[in-house]
Order: C-alpha cells, then structure tokens, then sequence
C-alpha cells in the first residue's frame, strides 16, 4: 500500500514537472501556431459598377492542422450568407489574395475556403511550397471543465506599429455567460488587433478564440446599470467551431455552410401574456409571423401558438433577447433533422413534427450582373429579399445591388433595393431575362429607357436619360 | 444785349427744366417709400401676434409649450388667417393687436393639408369695438419681380416690415406626406420669412394681401415661401361654413409626363402618368394600372408635363365630390378607354394625438407618412405615437411605433374606434388589456394585466 503511495507521488511530481506547465513554456509551445493573415477586402464599388474597391487587411490566424489549415474571425468576409445568419454589408465580395505568415517568417500563398457565421470563424488553406510540407498546428479540447476564476492565456497579433509580434496575456475568466449561447467575458479588455486571437488554459491546452463585442439593436438595450459602454473581452468557447475543424465549409465548391431553419418570426412569452392565455409553463416562443414554404408554414403552425419545447430542450423564455435561444437550438440540427414541438395552441398543449430544411440563401452570395452603361449592378432575386419585404415567393424582377450615383441610372433615381420589374415595357421574370433583355436595349440606339420598380412597398417609374 | 437776354433765357429754361426733371425724379423715389407706407398703414392695424399654448407629448408625457405666431384679421367678425402650424395642437390662443389690446380667440378650422388654419377673436371680448381688417388681394395675378412686402411680428410682440420681390411663383416641392401641400405651387419671396413670421400676411404695394408667410429655409438666405391667398381664401370659406376641407381620394400617385413623351418619342402626349395605386383605393378597384396615362377627367382633359403642373391636377381630382361617379379616360399601349370610379374620402386625415393616460401612452390616426414608413398593407389601427417609461404600455411590451390593430379581440378601424374602446374599458376594468400589434409589418402580441395594477 505505502509503494502504491510512494509511486503515485513520484507519478504527480513528475506531471509536474513536465514541460508545459510555465507561462512561458506555453507560449513557447503555441507561438508556432499562430501566424499573420493578408489579404484584400473587396467592396463592392459605386464608382465603376462590376468593379470592387480593394482595401487591404490583416488578422491573426490559427494553424489547425498539419496540412496547413488556418482559422480566422469570420469577419474577413463580412456578408450574409443565409437568411438566419447575421451579417454586415452585401455590397462585399469574397476576400482575395490571402497570404499567410508564420512565426519562422516563411510566408505562404492561400486560398479562401469558407466561413460560418454562427461559429464566427472562417477557414483558409495554405498553398504548400513543397507537397510534403507540414505545419506545426494546435488542438482544440472540450471546455466543459472551462469556469469563471479559470486563468487563462490569449495570443493575438499586435498591429503593423509593433511589427505584428505576438501579444501574449494571462487573464482570468471574469465571467460565464450561458444564455443565448455559452461564452466567457474578461472585463475591461479590448482585443489588440481584431477578433481571432487564441485562447489556452493554464496547461496550454486551446479552449476558445476571442470574438468581437455584438450588439443586437434588435432589442432595447437594457439602461438598469447604465454600463452599456463597458468593454469586455468575449470568448468563444471551442464547441461553437470545433466540428467544423474536420470539415470547414467551402465556398469555392459552392458548399456555403447552410444553416437550418424553423422559418417563423417571434417574440417572448411575458409573464402578461402567459398569464392572459393561461399558459402553465413559465416562459416560451410566441410565433409572431410563419414565412411562405418555410418548415414551419409546412408543418402547420399558427400566428399565436407558443412554443414549449424542441424535443427535450424547454423554452422558458420571458424576455425578447432570449429567444435566440430558439434559434440557436434549431441551428444545431443538421439540415433534413425531424424535430419535435411542443405547442401551446387554444388552451392546450399540442405536438407538431416539423422537418427542418436549410435556410434560403441570401443575396450577398446570389449572381450578379453589371451593366456600366446604365450605372447600376443587378442580382438574382433572392427568397431573403423578398421575405424581408413581405413579397410573395411568386414575385418576379431582379435586385438592384449597387448603383453609381452619378450616373444615367443613379440621376433618374434608382436606387441599391429596388426590384427592377420591367425594363421598357418588357416584363423581367429573373437575372437571366433582365440580362438578355438589357443586352437588347444596350444594342439599340433609344437614349430613354422606362423601368418600372417596386420600392418602398410602391411602384415608380424610373427613367434613365442617357443623354446625361 | 438781345443776344444776352436770349442766351439768360434759354439758361433760364434749362434750369427750369433740370429742376423738374429733379423733382420728379424724386417724387418717383417718394412715389415708392409711400406707396411702402401706405401699405403698410393699411394692412398694420390688423396683424395680429398670436401666442397658442400648445401640448405636446414628450415620451408621452403630457407637457404644455407656449409657442408663437402672426395671423392678420380679415373680416369685420374678427376672422383671423394663419398657418396650421401656428396653432396645430393649441388649447387656448391669445392675440395680441397692433394697438396692445389683447383678446382671446378659438380655432375655427384647421388644414393641415394646405397650411392654413382660421381662427376667431372671441365676440365678447371686441363687442363695439371696430376691428381692422385686410383687403385680400388675387394672388393670380402676381408678377415675378413684383415688389411685396412681408409682415409679422416675429420674435415677440413688436411688428415687423421687410420687403423684396415675388421670386417665383410656381414653386414646387415634392410631396413627402409631411407638411407640404401637394395642392398648390408656393410663392418664393426674398423678403425676410423668419420663424415667428409665420401665419403673417405678404402684400403687394397696394395694401392688399396676396399670400400667406409659411416658412424659410433653415440654413438658407432670402429663400422665403407664402401660400397662394386665393387657395387660402377658399380653404377659408370652408373652415368658416363649418366644413372640414374634405379630400377625395381616388389613390392615384402621379408623376408628369416629360420624360415618358422622350421615351415615346410622342411630343404630343398628353395626360398625367399613374405613377403608383394606393392598395384598395377607388382605382385600383376600377381596374387602372401603374403606367396608365390619365388624359381625362369627367371628360375634362388633364396635363401635367412637368412638375409644375402636378398640384393642379391633384386639386382637380381632391376637389371631386365624393361617392358621386367619375369617369377617368384613360391612354394605354395606344389605346383609349373609359374607367368609371366613385372617390371616397382620403383614408388618412389629421387628428390631434390621443392620450391614454391610464395605459401610459398616446396615439395617433395613421397618416400617409406613417403608412408609407412602416409599409402598411391597409389603413386600419391607430399609431402609437410615444409610450411613458415605467407605466403600464411599456411594461406590456408596447413601444412607439407599433401599430395596434386589436384590443381585447375588437378590430380596431379609425382612431374613433379606439377612443370609444378606450373609454368603454377605463369603466368596465377587465383583468386584461389585450392588444395585437404590427411591428415593423410584423404581427406582435402585448398585454396589460390590471389584476397586478389593482394590487399594487
């Protein structure tokens, strides 16, 4: 018994004394992984319609395996790609000419795979200068143990000022935030660079990347503390992402990550609601709206009814904020998942099956089509267009997508959001009729044009002189 | 010596002449600063400072503000013209005379529409007093380059004159729904039209008033705007009779058709372009079709090919009688046919803001600024214009700008509905206040419950 003893404290003064275990053995250990990010934001221009404006950029990146896969923040590419997931302007294009350098200084071509904006992370790949190259690479682990007063260490990239060398702190967990999605919060920290900085446990052992501080203004901001302004230092934990290091998303074999959707509008149970309903669960989703041919309008839901329950998770949601916990527990179903609802409907308590299918793409990846000589930029009408501006699925036109406000187009008043329904008496049922009927007028010498647009909920009239 | 006498008198003649010609060239500048007094002399004795107490809602509480204006008296029975403006919202308004004497006044009639509002010296109060009053003059025959002058009494009670020349006097500004009339062509002035000139006559040399002083330009110099006196004259008539200005509405936005001629390659075209139907209007049921070419109205032909002449078309077509038929004739793909619709009156009007002081919120029928912003599919429901923090609305999750369309299960149409329901409710006291809302065109639920408030 006493040997049993004496060997198993020789065995934890031996853990001990592994290497890893000093603040500067684990950074040692990680700098390797982290290297520097190029690369050419592409908006969209207005001046010369088809054309983008090139703006360069830099990031921190993570080297995730040994073939040479980096992650950054999903922000390199900031578009919507779908209809749940959030994103900033359409007006940007994908992200070019990406290079990647790493800690030795050897610098690498790579190419854009992907991002998903619901993990927050995008993917590059490295292009190898020899095909048997290997690179060296960290790995993600579980953060179940992950706790607040946890210390831990962040490695981010300083900016060009300080020659991009690695930023490297240790910090503690100040906060676990549960709700709508598990996260961790450092108080009155602000990233160095941007968002995508790695972050370790007190082993070295990566748990999380840092993210950037979102508002949702969809909600009112609560004013009880007034420290609206306050700044914290969020942290993704590795379950939001971890999955997709084995398989990132692909946008060059037109994988755009798809997210699945319920496909309702909501808001909050109160407690005024429930108690005028009669409701005897403390809090639930109320659907607000069910848009057309979406998995909810299929599986028959209502305006009114309240939603309990997904399988085995309970809704008890009170607040408006807090029903993106719906959203979040159905975009953790794969696409084609049969789900279970618990309904309250009329005084009672009722099931649905509901077939989750993918979310409709959003106009920011749809085809686009320049026309320089008119000043404008048209786009396949996407179903995310026309279910935010309440339009029936059958609606037919294309998308005005960017417009030269100097321009014949820009002068007569069309404007990025108009839905172009007919161009000179001809009606336009999508991008390749607006195409064939725009070259058509293109080789004709008429110097008026007359299209009819559907804008702010009416029609107009827009005619393009170009003899302007 | 007959050499010499000729020679003093042919001097003599020519001073003789120099001398006259002299004076009259300054009796044509004397002509001038009294042709300037003269005006004013007439005209001054009956500018009035009007000072409307008015409420406003701020965040839904009820607050008073005194704000300021001018008017001008034009008739024996203490008539006074302003603009709406002036005392949009007033609870009591008190005019101060040229000659210091202060009387109190209600308001006759008031159209947001046109700017104009009618309000009257209380009778009692000028009872065998002998009131000065305008001439109105014919605002159609104005001139540009006319000389005018505009009168006021902005900022506080002293009169003011300032003088320029009519600028322009077909000058249009796109109707947005806000406090632009669509109905006519405005008079631009350089004579100065500050805040607190407001309501103030504009008059021509001949001490007759030929507009009505409504707004400057912030931020802009010697860019002054008046209402056409005939257009006020006649929304007048018909706020003394004791009318509101009525509207019909056959829910037809129009646009001129210059630009549709060039694409036609048609120099002769005529009519008005139907730009856009307002959903379930008169005209939409009758079967017309953006792109329409209005060229007729109960036969009378229409054209509008410019901006300019909008306003007129729109006054022909608000001035038709309500639910009495019309026949529109109507140009499309080259072809002429007749549309026969009855007008109704506009879905939109002006009403004072409602306060539900119990729920802690006010609202608002919907106007077409409302509908338009917040892509309203119909015109049912009332507006909530603001919602009090702490109070009862609030806490039930109602916001300004949600537009309720139901309370307790009652449809609500017109803000009538709403106010009879509201009072129903204040006495009966139900536990609930029930309320489906739109929110940004999305359906919303809220309720009230006032079992918790009784507690309290």
């Amino acid at each position: 018994m006493k040997a049993v003893f004496k060997v198993f404290l020789i065995v934890l003064i031996f853990i001990h004394l592994l290497p890893g275990s000093t603040p500067r053995d684990i950074y040692d250990k990680v700098h390797p992984t982290i290297c520097l990010v190029s690369f050419f934001q592409n908006i969209s221009s207005d001046a010369k319609i088809g054309s983008f404006d090139k703006i360069k950029r830099h990031c921190t990146g993570i080297l995730i395996n040994s073939s040479g896969l980096v992650m950054v923040t999903s922000e390199v590419y900031p578009v919507s790609l779908d209809f749940v997931s959030s994103g900033g302007s359409f007006l940007s294009g994908v992200p070019t000419e990406f290079k990647v350098k790493l800690a030795t200084g050897m610098e690498y071509e790579a190419t854009f795979l992907g991002k998903d904006d619901q993990a927050r992370v995008a993917f590059i790949q490295i292009q190898p200068k020899n095909p048997d190259e290997s690179y060296p690479y960290i790995e993600f682990i579980s953060t179940q143990q992950v706790g607040v007063a946890d210390r831990v260490y962040v490695a981010e990239l300083l900016n060009q000022n300080y020659n991009f060398s690695v930023l490297f702190s240790p910090l503690l967990i100040n906060a676990l935030v549960e709700s709508p999605q598990r996260k961790f919060l450092i108080n009155n920290q602000s990233t160095a660079l941007s968002a995508g900085g790695l972050v370790l446990n007190e082993a070295g052992e990566a748990i999380g990347v840092t993210i950037s501080q979102v508002f949702d203004f969809t909600f009112m901001q609560p004013s009880d503390f007034g420290d609206f302004h306050k700044e914290y230092l969020e942290i993704a934990p590795s379950e939001w992402f971890i999955n997709l290091i084995e398989n990132p998303p692909n946008i060059s074999e037109n994988q755009i990550i798809q997210n699945a959707w319920l496909g309702i509008r909501m808001q909050a149970l109160t407690p005024e609601l429930r108690e005028y309903w009669g409701v005897s669960q403390k809090g639930g989703v109320v659907v607000n709206w069910l848009f057309t041919e979406s998995p909810a309008e299929k599986a028959k839901l209502k305006v009114g009814d309240v939603i309990l329950a997904v399988d085995d998770s309970t809704l008890e949601v009170t607040k408006d904020e807090e029903t993106a916990k719906l959203r979040n527990i159905i975009l953790n179903y794969p696409i084609g998942s049969e789900i279970k609802l618990k309904l309250f409907r009329d005084s009672k308590e009722i099931y649905r099956k509901v077939k989750l299918t993918a979310a409709p793409k959003a106009i920011g990846v749809a085809e686009g089509f320049p026309v320089p000589e008119w000043g404008f930029e048209i786009r396949e009408l996407t179903q995310d267009i026309l279910y935010q501006n309440n339009l029936s699925l059958d609606t037919r036109g294309v998308f005005v997508f960017q417009v030269d406000r100097a321009s014949p187009g820009g002068i007569a008043g069309l404007n990025i959001g108009d839905i172009i329904q007919e161009i000179n008496g001809k009606k336009i049922t999508d991008l390749s009729t607006a195409k064939r009927i725009i070259e058509e007028e293109l080789n004709r010498t008429n110097p008026m044009q007359m299209v009819k647009v559907w804008s702010n909920r009416a029609t107009h009239f827009v005619f393009i002189d170009l003899k302007k | 010596m007959i050499l010499y006498r000729k020679r003093v008198t042919f001097t003599l003649i020519f001073l003789i002449f120099v001398f006259i010609s002299l004076l009259l060239s300054q009796n044509s500048s004397v002509n001038l600063q009294q042709h300037i007094f003269l005006a004013k002399n007439k005209v001054m004795p009956a500018l009035v400072h009007i000072e409307p107490v008015r409420t406003v809602f701020s965040t839904g509480e009820r607050r008073h503000a005194l704000v300021t204006g001018s008017g001008f008296i034009f008739s024996d029975e203490g008539y006074i013209l302003t603009n709406h403006h002036v005392v949009e919202n007033a609870e009591k308004v008190s005019c101060t005379l040229s000659d210091k004497k202060k009387y109190s006044a209600k308001i006759i009639g008031s159209d947001p529409s046109t700017d104009v509002a009618v309000i009257q010296l209380n009778p009692e109060e000028f009872k065998g007093d002998s009131l000065p009053y305008v001439a109105l003059g014919n605002s159609d025959s104005l001139e540009v380059g006319q000389i005018v002058l505009a009168l006021g009494s902005p900022l506080g009670l002293s009169r003011s004159v300032s003088m320029g020349v009519i600028s322009s006097i077909d000058r249009y500004f796109e109707d947005t729904g806000r406090l632009v009339s669509p109905f006519n062509l405005w008079i631009q002035t350089d004579a100065a039209i500050n805040p607190g000139n407001s309501g103030g006559p504009l008059i021509n040399l001949d001490g007759q008033v030929v507009g009505i002083n409504a707004r400057g330009v912030f931020l802009a110099e010697n860019l002054g705007f008046a209402i056409p006196i005939n257009l006020a004259q006649e929304v007048a008539e018909k706020l003394i009779g004791g009318e509101t200005v009525k509207r019909s509405w056959i829910g037809v936005e129009i646009r001129p058709i210059k630009e549709l001629r060039e694409y036609l390659g048609n120099s002769r075209l005529q009519g008005v372009l139907v730009d856009n139907l307002d959903p379930a209007s008169p005209a939409e049921k009758a079967g017309l079709q953006p792109g329409d070419i209005i060229t007729a109205i109960n036969n009378i032909s229409v054209n509008a090919i410019y901006e300019e002449d909008l306003p007129a078309v729109r006054k022909i077509i608000s001035d038709l009688p309500v639910s009495q038929p019309v026949s529109l004739s109507i140009w499309r793909e080259g072809k002429t046919k007749s549309y026969n619709l009855k007008p109704q009156e506009e879905p939109f009007q002006y009403q004072p803001e409602f306060e539900c002081e119990e729920w802690g919120m006010v609202v608002k029928g919907i106007t077409r600024l409302i509908f338009q912003s917040q892509g309203l599919e119909d015109y049912d429901g009332v507006y909530i214009s603001a919602v009090k923090n702490g109070e009862l609305a609030e806490r039930a999750g109602l916001r300004a700008g949600d537009i309720i369309r139901s309370v307790n299960k009652k449809k609500i149409f017109k803000k009538m509905d709403f106010e009879k329901l509201y009072n129903d409710l204040s006495e009966s006291q139900p536990d609930f206040i029930f309320f489906k809302v739109l929110r940004q065109s999305t359906p919303h639920f809220a309720a009230i419950d006032l079992r918790k408030n009784r507690n309290q």
